[in-house]
Protein backbone atom coordinates (compact mmCIF):
# COMPACT_ATOMS: atom_id res chain seq x y z
CA UNK A 1 0.00 0.00 0.00
CA UNK A 2 1.20 3.29 -0.82
CA UNK A 3 1.94 6.05 1.59
CA UNK A 4 -1.18 8.60 1.18
CA UNK A 5 -0.54 12.45 0.11
CA UNK A 6 -2.03 14.80 2.32
CA UNK A 7 -4.76 15.55 -0.46
CA UNK A 8 -5.33 11.97 -1.55
CA UNK A 9 -6.56 11.37 2.21
CA UNK A 10 -8.73 14.77 1.14
CA UNK A 11 -10.00 12.48 -1.96
CA UNK A 12 -11.37 9.49 0.17
CA UNK A 13 -13.31 12.22 2.13
CA UNK A 14 -14.53 13.59 -0.78
CA UNK A 15 -15.12 9.71 -2.25
CA UNK A 16 -17.25 8.95 0.66
CA UNK A 17 -19.37 11.61 1.13
CA UNK A 18 -20.01 11.61 -2.56
CA UNK A 19 -21.37 7.43 -1.56
CA UNK A 20 -23.02 8.66 0.74
CA UNK A 21 -25.26 11.52 -0.97
CA UNK A 22 -25.24 8.67 -4.04
CA UNK A 23 -27.17 6.78 -1.72
CA UNK A 24 -29.98 9.87 -0.73
CA UNK A 25 -30.10 10.02 -4.50
CA UNK A 26 -31.61 6.71 -4.87
CA UNK A 27 -33.74 6.84 -1.86
CA UNK A 28 -35.27 10.24 -2.82
CA UNK A 29 -35.52 8.76 -6.52
CA UNK A 30 -37.82 5.76 -4.83
CA UNK A 31 -40.04 7.69 -3.05
CA UNK A 32 -40.60 10.04 -6.27
CA UNK A 33 -41.19 6.87 -8.26
CA UNK A 34 -43.61 5.31 -5.82
CA UNK A 35 -45.45 8.88 -5.79
CA UNK A 36 -45.60 8.09 -9.70
CA UNK A 37 -47.79 5.17 -9.25
CA UNK A 38 -49.56 6.18 -5.72
CA UNK A 39 -49.94 10.56 -5.44
CA UNK A 40 -51.27 10.39 -2.26
CA UNK A 41 -47.74 8.72 -0.93
CA UNK A 42 -46.79 10.92 2.03
CA UNK A 43 -48.33 13.78 0.10
CA UNK A 44 -48.45 17.07 2.74
CA UNK A 45 -45.04 15.39 4.42
CA UNK A 46 -42.59 14.84 1.41
CA UNK A 47 -44.23 16.24 -1.71
CA UNK A 48 -42.99 14.93 -5.00
CA UNK A 49 -41.52 18.37 -5.87
CA UNK A 50 -39.11 18.34 -3.11
CA UNK A 51 -38.24 14.16 -3.55
CA UNK A 52 -37.87 15.15 -7.37
CA UNK A 53 -35.33 17.94 -6.10
CA UNK A 54 -33.13 16.00 -3.42
CA UNK A 55 -33.17 13.32 -6.12
CA UNK A 56 -31.97 15.46 -8.73
CA UNK A 57 -30.04 17.99 -6.53
CA UNK A 58 -28.45 15.12 -5.11
CA UNK A 59 -26.81 13.35 -8.35
CA UNK A 60 -25.75 16.83 -9.38
CA UNK A 61 -23.28 17.31 -5.92
CA UNK A 62 -22.21 13.62 -5.57
CA UNK A 63 -20.99 13.53 -8.85
CA UNK A 64 -19.04 17.26 -8.77
CA UNK A 65 -17.69 15.89 -5.13
CA UNK A 66 -16.28 12.59 -7.25
CA UNK A 67 -14.77 14.85 -10.13
CA UNK A 68 -13.29 16.75 -6.62
CA UNK A 69 -12.13 14.02 -5.34
CA UNK A 70 -10.24 12.67 -8.21
CA UNK A 71 -8.64 15.58 -8.97
CA UNK A 72 -7.17 15.96 -5.53
CA UNK A 73 -6.34 12.31 -5.78
CA UNK A 74 -4.02 12.39 -9.20
CA UNK A 75 -2.75 15.55 -8.75
CA UNK A 76 0.10 15.04 -6.44
CA UNK A 77 0.72 12.31 -8.89
CA UNK A 78 1.16 13.62 -11.69
CA UNK A 79 3.04 17.14 -9.83
CA UNK A 80 5.05 14.88 -7.39
CA UNK A 81 4.22 16.89 -4.59
CA UNK A 82 1.82 17.65 -2.16
CA UNK A 83 -0.95 20.02 -2.99
CA UNK A 84 -0.65 23.53 -2.55
CA UNK A 85 -3.39 25.10 -0.06
CA UNK A 86 -4.25 21.82 0.87
CA UNK A 87 -5.55 23.44 4.20
CA UNK A 88 -7.51 25.21 2.26
CA UNK A 89 -9.08 22.59 0.15
CA UNK A 90 -9.57 21.10 3.62
CA UNK A 91 -11.35 24.16 5.03
CA UNK A 92 -13.13 23.91 1.97
CA UNK A 93 -14.84 20.18 2.34
CA UNK A 94 -16.25 21.24 5.46
CA UNK A 95 -17.56 24.40 4.09
CA UNK A 96 -19.21 22.47 1.38
CA UNK A 97 -20.64 19.45 3.35
CA UNK A 98 -21.88 21.74 6.06
CA UNK A 99 -24.04 23.62 3.34
CA UNK A 100 -25.17 20.25 1.63
CA UNK A 101 -26.16 19.30 4.93
CA UNK A 102 -28.44 23.30 5.53
CA UNK A 103 -29.57 23.22 2.15
CA UNK A 104 -31.08 19.66 2.51
CA UNK A 105 -32.65 20.09 5.82
CA UNK A 106 -34.36 23.58 4.28
CA UNK A 107 -35.58 21.60 1.23
CA UNK A 108 -37.14 19.09 3.79
CA UNK A 109 -38.54 21.46 6.60
CA UNK A 110 -39.01 24.14 4.92
CA UNK A 111 -39.96 23.35 1.06
CA UNK A 112 -40.73 26.67 -0.87
CA UNK A 113 -41.14 30.68 0.42
CA UNK A 114 -43.03 33.44 -0.78
CA UNK A 115 -41.15 34.87 -4.87
CA UNK A 116 -39.26 37.42 -3.03
CA UNK A 117 -35.20 38.13 -2.63
CA UNK A 118 -35.48 36.14 1.38
CA UNK A 119 -36.80 33.05 -0.80
CA UNK A 120 -34.44 33.25 -3.52
CA UNK A 121 -31.44 33.66 -1.08
CA UNK A 122 -32.10 31.31 2.00
CA UNK A 123 -34.83 28.95 0.46
CA UNK A 124 -34.81 28.26 -3.16
CA UNK A 125 -33.79 29.75 -6.43
CA UNK A 126 -36.39 27.97 -8.18
CA UNK A 127 -34.58 26.52 -11.27
CA UNK A 128 -35.06 23.07 -12.12
CA UNK A 129 -32.01 21.19 -11.38
CA UNK A 130 -30.33 23.67 -9.76
CA UNK A 131 -32.44 24.85 -6.88
CA UNK A 132 -29.74 25.54 -4.49
CA UNK A 133 -30.42 28.93 -2.61
CA UNK A 134 -28.13 31.79 -3.26
CA UNK A 135 -25.69 31.76 -0.72
CA UNK A 136 -25.09 27.96 -1.69
CA UNK A 137 -24.21 28.50 -4.99
CA UNK A 138 -21.73 31.24 -4.18
CA UNK A 139 -20.32 28.47 -1.75
CA UNK A 140 -20.35 26.29 -4.85
CA UNK A 141 -18.37 29.21 -6.76
CA UNK A 142 -15.51 29.44 -3.96
CA UNK A 143 -15.30 25.88 -3.63
CA UNK A 144 -14.45 25.72 -7.10
CA UNK A 145 -12.21 28.43 -7.28
CA UNK A 146 -10.56 26.92 -4.25
CA UNK A 147 -10.26 23.48 -6.28
CA UNK A 148 -8.46 25.78 -9.02
CA UNK A 149 -6.31 27.49 -6.91
CA UNK A 150 -5.02 24.11 -5.44
CA UNK A 151 -4.54 22.92 -9.07
CA UNK A 152 -3.05 26.15 -10.67
CA UNK A 153 -0.92 26.66 -7.32
CA UNK A 154 0.59 23.00 -7.64
CA UNK A 155 1.25 23.04 -11.26
CA UNK A 156 3.68 26.57 -10.28
CA UNK A 157 4.73 25.10 -7.39
CA UNK A 158 6.19 21.98 -8.66
CA UNK A 159 7.26 23.74 -12.54
CA UNK A 160 5.53 21.09 -14.07
CA UNK A 161 2.61 21.42 -17.04
CA UNK A 162 1.90 18.67 -18.21
CA UNK A 163 -1.00 18.79 -21.30
CA UNK A 164 -3.46 16.55 -19.00
CA UNK A 165 -2.91 19.34 -16.03
CA UNK A 166 -3.20 22.27 -19.20
CA UNK A 167 -7.05 20.92 -20.16
CA UNK A 168 -7.48 20.66 -16.17
CA UNK A 169 -6.52 24.27 -15.43
CA UNK A 170 -8.64 25.55 -18.75
CA UNK A 171 -11.50 23.86 -17.83
CA UNK A 172 -11.85 24.36 -13.89
CA UNK A 173 -12.09 28.11 -15.33
CA UNK A 174 -14.99 27.03 -17.01
CA UNK A 175 -16.17 25.04 -14.12
CA UNK A 176 -16.75 27.94 -11.91
CA UNK A 177 -17.05 30.48 -14.66
CA UNK A 178 -19.95 28.93 -16.42
CA UNK A 179 -21.86 28.23 -13.20
CA UNK A 180 -22.33 32.15 -12.34
CA UNK A 181 -24.55 32.25 -15.09
CA UNK A 182 -27.52 30.72 -13.61
CA UNK A 183 -27.46 33.31 -10.64
CA UNK A 184 -28.49 36.07 -12.71
CA UNK A 185 -32.08 37.10 -11.99
CA UNK A 186 -34.06 38.58 -14.99
CA UNK A 187 -38.21 38.68 -14.57
CA UNK A 188 -37.77 37.55 -18.36
CA UNK A 189 -38.62 34.15 -18.12
CA UNK A 190 -36.81 33.52 -21.78
CA UNK A 191 -33.93 35.48 -20.84
CA UNK A 192 -33.79 33.65 -17.42
CA UNK A 193 -34.05 30.16 -19.22
CA UNK A 194 -31.09 30.99 -21.74
CA UNK A 195 -28.37 31.33 -18.77
CA UNK A 196 -30.24 28.70 -16.73
CA UNK A 197 -29.11 26.25 -19.71
CA UNK A 198 -25.71 27.21 -19.84
CA UNK A 199 -25.16 25.73 -16.09
CA UNK A 200 -27.45 22.66 -17.35
CA UNK A 201 -25.88 21.95 -20.60
CA UNK A 202 -22.71 23.45 -20.92
CA UNK A 203 -21.86 23.18 -16.87
CA UNK A 204 -22.73 19.93 -16.84
CA UNK A 205 -22.65 18.10 -20.47
CA UNK A 206 -19.15 20.13 -21.80
CA UNK A 207 -17.09 20.92 -18.76
CA UNK A 208 -17.85 17.67 -16.87
CA UNK A 209 -17.41 15.98 -20.18
CA UNK A 210 -14.06 17.20 -20.28
CA UNK A 211 -13.18 17.18 -16.40
CA UNK A 212 -14.22 12.90 -16.80
CA UNK A 213 -11.75 13.21 -19.84
CA UNK A 214 -8.95 14.27 -17.70
CA UNK A 215 -9.87 12.08 -14.70
CA UNK A 216 -10.33 8.69 -16.77
CA UNK A 217 -7.03 9.93 -18.82
CA UNK A 218 -5.23 9.43 -15.14
CA UNK A 219 -6.96 6.73 -14.20
CA UNK A 220 -5.96 4.88 -17.38
CA UNK A 221 -2.37 5.59 -17.19
CA UNK A 222 -2.25 4.61 -13.44
CA UNK A 223 -4.52 1.51 -14.11
CA UNK A 224 -3.18 0.03 -17.23
CA UNK A 225 0.22 2.01 -17.75
CA UNK A 226 -1.34 3.94 -21.25
CA UNK A 227 1.71 5.94 -22.19
CA UNK A 228 1.30 9.60 -21.20
CA UNK A 229 1.32 10.58 -24.95
CA UNK A 230 -1.58 8.56 -26.10
CA UNK A 231 -3.42 9.59 -23.29
CA UNK A 232 -2.76 13.58 -24.37
CA UNK A 233 -3.12 13.48 -27.91
CA UNK A 234 -6.38 11.18 -27.30
CA UNK A 235 -7.59 13.68 -24.43
CA UNK A 236 -7.10 16.32 -27.47
CA UNK A 237 -9.22 14.68 -29.87
CA UNK A 238 -11.69 14.35 -27.69
CA UNK A 239 -12.20 17.59 -26.31
CA UNK A 240 -11.63 19.03 -29.85
CA UNK A 241 -14.76 16.66 -31.19
CA UNK A 242 -16.75 17.35 -27.38
CA UNK A 243 -16.41 20.93 -27.74
CA UNK A 244 -16.80 20.72 -31.58
CA UNK A 245 -20.72 19.82 -31.49
CA UNK A 246 -21.26 19.54 -27.59
CA UNK A 247 -21.06 23.62 -27.74
CA UNK A 248 -23.39 24.73 -30.35
CA UNK A 249 -25.48 21.58 -29.25
CA UNK A 250 -26.66 23.67 -26.58
CA UNK A 251 -29.68 24.69 -29.17
CA UNK A 252 -31.32 21.37 -28.74
CA UNK A 253 -32.52 23.73 -25.16
CA UNK A 254 -33.43 26.47 -27.15
CA UNK A 255 -35.91 25.50 -29.38
CA UNK A 256 -39.31 26.12 -26.99
CA UNK A 257 -37.89 28.66 -24.65
CA UNK A 258 -38.85 31.87 -26.70
CA UNK A 259 -35.36 32.27 -28.49
CA UNK A 260 -35.10 33.05 -31.96
CA UNK A 261 -35.77 30.41 -34.42
CA UNK A 262 -32.59 29.97 -35.98
CA UNK A 263 -31.48 28.00 -33.05
CA UNK A 264 -33.98 25.37 -34.01
CA UNK A 265 -31.11 24.70 -37.37
CA UNK A 266 -27.91 25.28 -35.01
CA UNK A 267 -29.07 23.39 -32.44
CA UNK A 268 -30.24 20.87 -34.32
CA UNK A 269 -27.19 20.19 -36.86
CA UNK A 270 -24.80 20.44 -34.16
CA UNK A 271 -26.87 17.98 -31.89
CA UNK A 272 -27.20 15.28 -34.98
CA UNK A 273 -23.54 15.34 -34.70
CA UNK A 274 -23.35 14.77 -31.10
CA UNK A 275 -22.98 10.86 -31.44
CA UNK A 276 -20.20 10.61 -33.59
CA UNK A 277 -17.14 11.73 -31.09
CA UNK A 278 -18.92 9.21 -29.32
CA UNK A 279 -18.50 6.09 -31.75
CA UNK A 280 -15.05 7.07 -32.56
CA UNK A 281 -14.57 6.51 -29.25
CA UNK A 282 -16.16 3.57 -28.40
CA UNK A 283 -13.36 2.33 -31.00
CA UNK A 284 -10.14 2.91 -28.68
CA UNK A 285 -11.79 1.43 -25.91
CA UNK A 286 -12.59 -1.98 -27.14
CA UNK A 287 -8.95 -1.67 -28.47
CA UNK A 288 -7.49 -0.58 -24.86
CA UNK A 289 -9.61 -3.88 -23.70
CA UNK A 290 -8.14 -6.17 -25.73
CA UNK A 291 -4.26 -4.76 -25.52
CA UNK A 292 -5.49 -5.95 -21.90
CA UNK A 293 -6.70 -8.47 -22.53
CA UNK A 294 -9.41 -6.84 -18.95
CA UNK A 295 -6.45 -8.20 -16.95
CA UNK A 296 -5.58 -6.11 -14.32
CA UNK A 297 -5.09 -5.68 -10.51
CA UNK A 298 -8.16 -4.10 -10.19
CA UNK A 299 -10.77 -5.35 -11.92
CA UNK A 300 -13.78 -3.17 -10.71
CA UNK A 301 -12.38 0.18 -11.66
CA UNK A 302 -11.05 -1.50 -15.07
CA UNK A 303 -14.86 -2.42 -15.44
CA UNK A 304 -16.35 0.59 -14.40
CA UNK A 305 -14.12 1.85 -16.72
CA UNK A 306 -15.44 0.26 -19.63
CA UNK A 307 -18.92 0.81 -18.83
CA UNK A 308 -18.53 4.63 -18.86
CA UNK A 309 -17.06 4.31 -22.39
CA UNK A 310 -19.77 2.18 -23.57
CA UNK A 311 -22.65 3.95 -20.90
CA UNK A 312 -21.74 7.63 -23.16
CA UNK A 313 -22.53 6.37 -26.19
CA UNK A 314 -25.99 4.43 -25.20
CA UNK A 315 -27.44 7.16 -22.76
CA UNK A 316 -26.07 10.47 -24.50
CA UNK A 317 -25.80 8.80 -28.28
CA UNK A 318 -28.21 6.65 -28.66
CA UNK A 319 -31.38 7.96 -26.10
CA UNK A 320 -30.74 11.52 -27.09
CA UNK A 321 -30.50 11.57 -31.07
CA UNK A 322 -33.99 9.63 -30.84
CA UNK A 323 -35.51 12.98 -30.02
CA UNK A 324 -33.18 15.38 -30.65
CA UNK A 325 -34.29 16.83 -33.66
CA UNK A 326 -36.50 19.82 -33.42
CA UNK A 327 -39.27 17.87 -35.35
CA UNK A 328 -39.08 15.19 -33.31
CA UNK A 329 -38.47 17.02 -30.13
CA UNK A 330 -41.57 19.43 -30.94
CA UNK A 331 -43.36 16.18 -29.58
CA UNK A 332 -41.28 14.78 -27.28
CA UNK A 333 -39.97 17.73 -24.99
CA UNK A 334 -40.19 17.12 -21.48
CA UNK A 335 -41.97 13.64 -21.80
CA UNK A 336 -40.67 10.82 -20.17
CA UNK A 337 -38.26 9.96 -23.08
CA UNK A 338 -36.31 13.15 -21.67
CA UNK A 339 -36.21 11.20 -18.67
CA UNK A 340 -34.64 8.00 -20.27
CA UNK A 341 -32.23 9.81 -21.77
CA UNK A 342 -31.06 11.79 -18.68
CA UNK A 343 -30.83 8.33 -16.43
CA UNK A 344 -28.82 6.62 -18.54
CA UNK A 345 -26.78 9.74 -20.15
CA UNK A 346 -25.72 10.47 -16.44
CA UNK A 347 -25.00 7.01 -15.42
CA UNK A 348 -22.84 5.77 -18.45
CA UNK A 349 -20.85 9.68 -18.50
CA UNK A 350 -20.76 10.33 -14.95
CA UNK A 351 -21.71 7.57 -12.57
CA UNK A 352 -19.53 4.35 -13.92
CA UNK A 353 -16.59 7.53 -13.91
CA UNK A 354 -16.60 8.20 -10.43
CA UNK A 355 -17.02 4.58 -9.41
CA UNK A 356 -14.24 3.69 -11.38
CA UNK A 357 -11.82 6.33 -9.63
CA UNK A 358 -13.52 5.18 -6.16
CA UNK A 359 -12.34 1.74 -6.41
CA UNK A 360 -8.89 2.69 -7.87
CA UNK A 361 -8.45 4.95 -5.06
CA UNK A 362 -9.47 1.90 -2.74
CA UNK A 363 -7.16 -0.52 -4.48
CA UNK A 364 -4.47 1.87 -3.55
CA UNK A 365 -5.59 2.30 0.15
CA UNK A 366 -6.28 -1.68 1.06
CA UNK A 367 -4.68 -3.67 -1.27
CA UNK A 368 -0.99 -4.66 -0.74
CA UNK A 369 1.40 -5.09 -3.38
CA UNK A 370 1.31 -8.49 -5.05
CA UNK A 371 -2.21 -8.84 -4.72
CA UNK A 372 -5.69 -8.09 -7.00
CA UNK A 373 -8.55 -6.41 -5.84
CA UNK A 374 -11.72 -8.27 -7.28
CA UNK A 375 -14.52 -10.87 -6.19
CA UNK A 376 -18.00 -11.31 -6.08
CA UNK A 377 -20.08 -8.69 -4.56
CA UNK A 378 -18.52 -6.14 -6.90
CA UNK A 379 -19.68 -7.87 -9.70
CA UNK A 380 -23.07 -8.44 -8.45
CA UNK A 381 -23.46 -5.16 -7.80
CA UNK A 382 -22.11 -4.23 -11.37
CA UNK A 383 -24.34 -6.40 -13.30
CA UNK A 384 -27.08 -4.91 -10.80
CA UNK A 385 -26.55 -1.98 -11.89
CA UNK A 386 -26.91 -2.29 -15.46
CA UNK A 387 -29.39 -4.18 -15.35
CA UNK A 388 -31.29 -1.60 -12.97
CA UNK A 389 -30.64 1.15 -14.93
CA UNK A 390 -31.43 -0.05 -18.46
CA UNK A 391 -34.52 -1.39 -17.20
CA UNK A 392 -35.61 1.81 -15.93
CA UNK A 393 -34.36 3.41 -19.04
CA UNK A 394 -36.61 0.82 -21.15
CA UNK A 395 -40.04 1.70 -18.96
CA UNK A 396 -39.70 5.44 -19.30
CA UNK A 397 -38.65 4.72 -23.09
CA UNK A 398 -42.32 2.65 -23.52
CA UNK A 399 -43.87 5.49 -21.29
CA UNK A 400 -42.23 8.56 -23.21
CA UNK A 401 -43.39 6.76 -26.95
CA UNK A 402 -46.60 6.74 -25.43
CA UNK A 403 -46.77 10.26 -23.66
CA UNK A 404 -44.92 11.78 -27.38
CA UNK A 405 -47.68 9.91 -29.10
CA UNK A 406 -51.05 10.66 -27.45
CA UNK A 407 -50.56 13.26 -24.96
CA UNK A 408 -48.61 15.50 -28.17
CA UNK A 409 -49.11 14.04 -31.30
CA UNK A 410 -52.81 13.09 -31.09
CA UNK A 411 -54.50 14.47 -28.85
CA UNK A 412 -52.22 17.82 -29.18
CA UNK A 413 -51.26 18.79 -25.49
CA UNK A 414 -54.45 19.40 -23.49
CA UNK A 415 -54.47 19.09 -20.34
CA UNK A 416 -57.10 16.24 -21.18
CA UNK A 417 -54.60 15.03 -23.18
CA UNK A 418 -51.91 15.04 -20.93
CA UNK A 419 -54.67 13.16 -18.10
CA UNK A 420 -55.48 10.15 -20.89
CA UNK A 421 -51.78 9.61 -21.59
CA UNK A 422 -50.87 9.39 -17.81
CA UNK A 423 -54.16 6.82 -17.38
CA UNK A 424 -52.77 4.39 -21.06
CA UNK A 425 -51.53 1.19 -19.80
CA UNK A 426 -47.94 2.04 -21.57
CA UNK A 427 -47.86 4.84 -18.72
CA UNK A 428 -49.42 3.16 -15.97
CA UNK A 429 -47.85 -0.12 -16.40
CA UNK A 430 -43.85 1.81 -17.30
CA UNK A 431 -43.81 3.34 -13.69
CA UNK A 432 -44.90 -0.01 -12.31
CA UNK A 433 -41.51 -1.21 -14.15
CA UNK A 434 -39.97 1.41 -13.45
CA UNK A 435 -40.04 1.42 -9.70
CA UNK A 436 -39.27 -2.39 -9.95
CA UNK A 437 -35.66 -1.65 -11.74
CA UNK A 438 -35.24 1.41 -9.43
CA UNK A 439 -35.26 -1.37 -6.66
CA UNK A 440 -33.06 -3.47 -8.27
CA UNK A 441 -30.41 -0.79 -8.52
CA UNK A 442 -31.10 0.53 -4.84
CA UNK A 443 -30.29 -2.72 -4.13
CA UNK A 444 -27.29 -3.27 -5.99
CA UNK A 445 -25.90 -0.23 -4.62
CA UNK A 446 -26.23 -1.40 -0.76
CA UNK A 447 -23.90 -4.28 -2.59
CA UNK A 448 -22.03 -1.78 -3.51
CA UNK A 449 -21.88 -0.29 -0.30
CA UNK A 450 -20.94 -3.33 1.26
CA UNK A 451 -18.10 -3.93 -1.17
CA UNK A 452 -16.34 -0.13 -1.00
CA UNK A 453 -16.74 -1.22 2.88
CA UNK A 454 -15.11 -4.23 2.85
CA UNK A 455 -12.98 -4.10 -0.33
CA UNK A 456 -9.35 -5.15 0.18
CA UNK A 457 -10.11 -7.92 2.52
CA UNK A 458 -10.85 -10.02 -0.47
CA UNK A 459 -8.04 -10.16 -2.78
CA UNK A 460 -6.61 -12.84 -4.67
CA UNK A 461 -3.08 -13.46 -4.94
CA UNK A 462 -1.52 -12.01 -7.67
CA UNK A 463 -1.15 -14.07 -10.47
CA UNK A 464 1.81 -13.09 -12.91
CA UNK A 465 0.37 -13.87 -15.99
CA UNK A 466 -2.73 -11.93 -15.09
CA UNK A 467 -1.04 -8.14 -15.10
CA UNK A 468 -0.31 -6.35 -17.41
CA UNK A 469 3.47 -4.15 -18.24
CA UNK B 1 -48.73 12.61 -37.65
CA UNK B 2 -48.66 10.35 -34.48
CA UNK B 3 -47.10 7.39 -36.34
CA UNK B 4 -44.63 9.64 -38.38
CA UNK B 5 -43.26 10.69 -35.43
CA UNK B 6 -43.22 7.55 -33.88
CA UNK B 7 -41.40 5.92 -36.82
CA UNK B 8 -38.59 9.12 -36.76
CA UNK B 9 -38.17 8.24 -33.29
CA UNK B 10 -37.60 4.23 -34.16
CA UNK B 11 -35.43 5.14 -37.10
CA UNK B 12 -33.30 7.34 -34.87
CA UNK B 13 -32.88 5.43 -32.12
CA UNK B 14 -31.86 2.32 -34.19
CA UNK B 15 -29.50 4.60 -36.18
CA UNK B 16 -27.34 5.19 -33.64
CA UNK B 17 -27.51 1.71 -31.98
CA UNK B 18 -26.27 0.07 -35.10
CA UNK B 19 -24.16 2.35 -35.64
CA UNK B 20 -22.65 1.76 -32.22
CA UNK B 21 -23.41 -1.99 -32.46
CA UNK B 22 -21.35 -1.55 -35.81
CA UNK B 23 -18.24 -0.06 -34.06
CA UNK B 24 -17.53 -2.05 -31.53
CA UNK B 25 -18.13 -5.33 -33.74
CA UNK B 26 -15.48 -3.85 -35.91
CA UNK B 27 -12.99 -2.69 -33.67
CA UNK B 28 -13.37 -6.42 -31.66
CA UNK B 29 -13.27 -8.44 -35.00
CA UNK B 30 -10.13 -6.62 -36.12
CA UNK B 31 -7.85 -6.98 -32.89
CA UNK B 32 -9.11 -10.52 -32.51
CA UNK B 33 -8.05 -11.29 -35.88
CA UNK B 34 -11.21 -12.84 -36.90
CA UNK B 35 -12.48 -11.35 -40.29
CA UNK B 36 -15.42 -12.87 -39.53
CA UNK B 37 -16.54 -10.69 -36.81
CA UNK B 38 -15.10 -7.67 -39.19
CA UNK B 39 -17.81 -8.64 -41.76
CA UNK B 40 -20.71 -9.22 -39.64
CA UNK B 41 -20.40 -5.79 -38.14
CA UNK B 42 -21.00 -4.31 -41.68
CA UNK B 43 -24.12 -5.82 -41.67
CA UNK B 44 -25.23 -3.59 -38.68
CA UNK B 45 -23.33 -1.01 -40.76
CA UNK B 46 -26.31 -1.21 -43.72
CA UNK B 47 -28.94 -2.15 -40.97
CA UNK B 48 -27.47 1.65 -39.71
CA UNK B 49 -27.56 2.86 -43.30
CA UNK B 50 -31.13 1.75 -43.55
CA UNK B 51 -32.23 2.91 -40.80
CA UNK B 52 -31.07 6.55 -41.50
CA UNK B 53 -32.62 6.02 -45.14
CA UNK B 54 -35.67 5.29 -43.49
CA UNK B 55 -35.81 9.29 -41.79
CA UNK B 56 -34.30 10.37 -45.08
CA UNK B 57 -36.87 9.42 -47.26
CA UNK B 58 -39.46 10.79 -44.48
CA UNK B 59 -41.58 13.57 -46.20
CA UNK B 60 -41.91 14.42 -42.77
CA UNK B 61 -38.65 16.50 -43.31
CA UNK B 62 -37.50 19.22 -45.59
CA UNK B 63 -34.36 19.25 -47.33
CA UNK B 64 -31.68 20.95 -45.03
CA UNK B 65 -33.03 17.73 -42.22
CA UNK B 66 -32.41 14.88 -45.00
CA UNK B 67 -29.16 16.55 -45.77
CA UNK B 68 -27.62 16.41 -42.39
CA UNK B 69 -28.91 13.12 -41.55
CA UNK B 70 -27.31 11.57 -44.96
CA UNK B 71 -24.25 13.40 -43.76
CA UNK B 72 -24.33 11.22 -40.67
CA UNK B 73 -25.16 7.71 -42.00
CA UNK B 74 -22.24 7.82 -44.72
CA UNK B 75 -19.88 9.34 -41.77
CA UNK B 76 -20.88 6.51 -39.75
CA UNK B 77 -19.93 3.91 -42.47
CA UNK B 78 -16.26 4.99 -41.90
CA UNK B 79 -16.09 6.16 -39.04
CA UNK B 80 -15.15 2.44 -37.37
CA UNK B 81 -12.00 1.80 -40.14
CA UNK B 82 -11.05 5.34 -39.64
CA UNK B 83 -10.60 5.79 -35.87
CA UNK B 84 -9.31 1.79 -36.08
CA UNK B 85 -6.52 3.22 -38.18
CA UNK B 86 -5.82 6.26 -36.00
CA UNK B 87 -6.06 4.29 -33.03
CA UNK B 88 -3.60 1.79 -34.23
CA UNK B 89 -1.23 4.01 -35.64
CA UNK B 90 -1.32 6.64 -32.57
CA UNK B 91 0.08 3.24 -30.20
CA UNK B 92 2.90 1.84 -33.02
CA UNK B 93 3.93 5.95 -33.63
CA UNK B 94 4.58 5.78 -29.74
CA UNK B 95 6.07 2.21 -30.02
CA UNK B 96 8.87 3.01 -32.55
Amino acid sequence: MERLYESQKLALWYFWTALVLFGAQLLFGLLSAIQFINPDFLYGTLNFMTNRMLHINAMVVWLLMGFIAGIYWFLPLETGREVVGIKLGKLAYFAFVGAVAIVVLVYLFKQFGSGDFFTLWFITEGREYIEAPRWADIGIVAVALIVAFNVIGTAVASKRLTGILGVLIVDLAFLFGLYLAGMFFTPNISVDQFWWWWVVHLWVEATWEVLVGVLMGWLLMHLLGTPRRIIEAWLYVEVMLVFGTGILGLGHHYYWIGTPEYWLGIGGFFSSLEPLPLVAMVIHAVYDAGVHKLKTVNRPALFWAFAQAFGNLFGAGVWGFMHTLPQINLFSHGTQMAAAHGHLAFFGAYVAANLALFYFALGKTRVKEGYILNGTPWKIAYIGMIIGIFGMVAALTVAGFAQTMIERATLGSTWEAYIQAQMHPWMEEAFKWRLFFGIIFFLSYAVLLYDLLTAGRRVEALKEAEVVG
Amino acid sequence: MAETIYKLMLYGFFMVLFAGAYAILYAVGRFSGLPLLTKASYSFALLQFLSGLGMVLSSYLDLLWKAIILFSIFAYLFIPPVMWRVVVEMHKRHEN
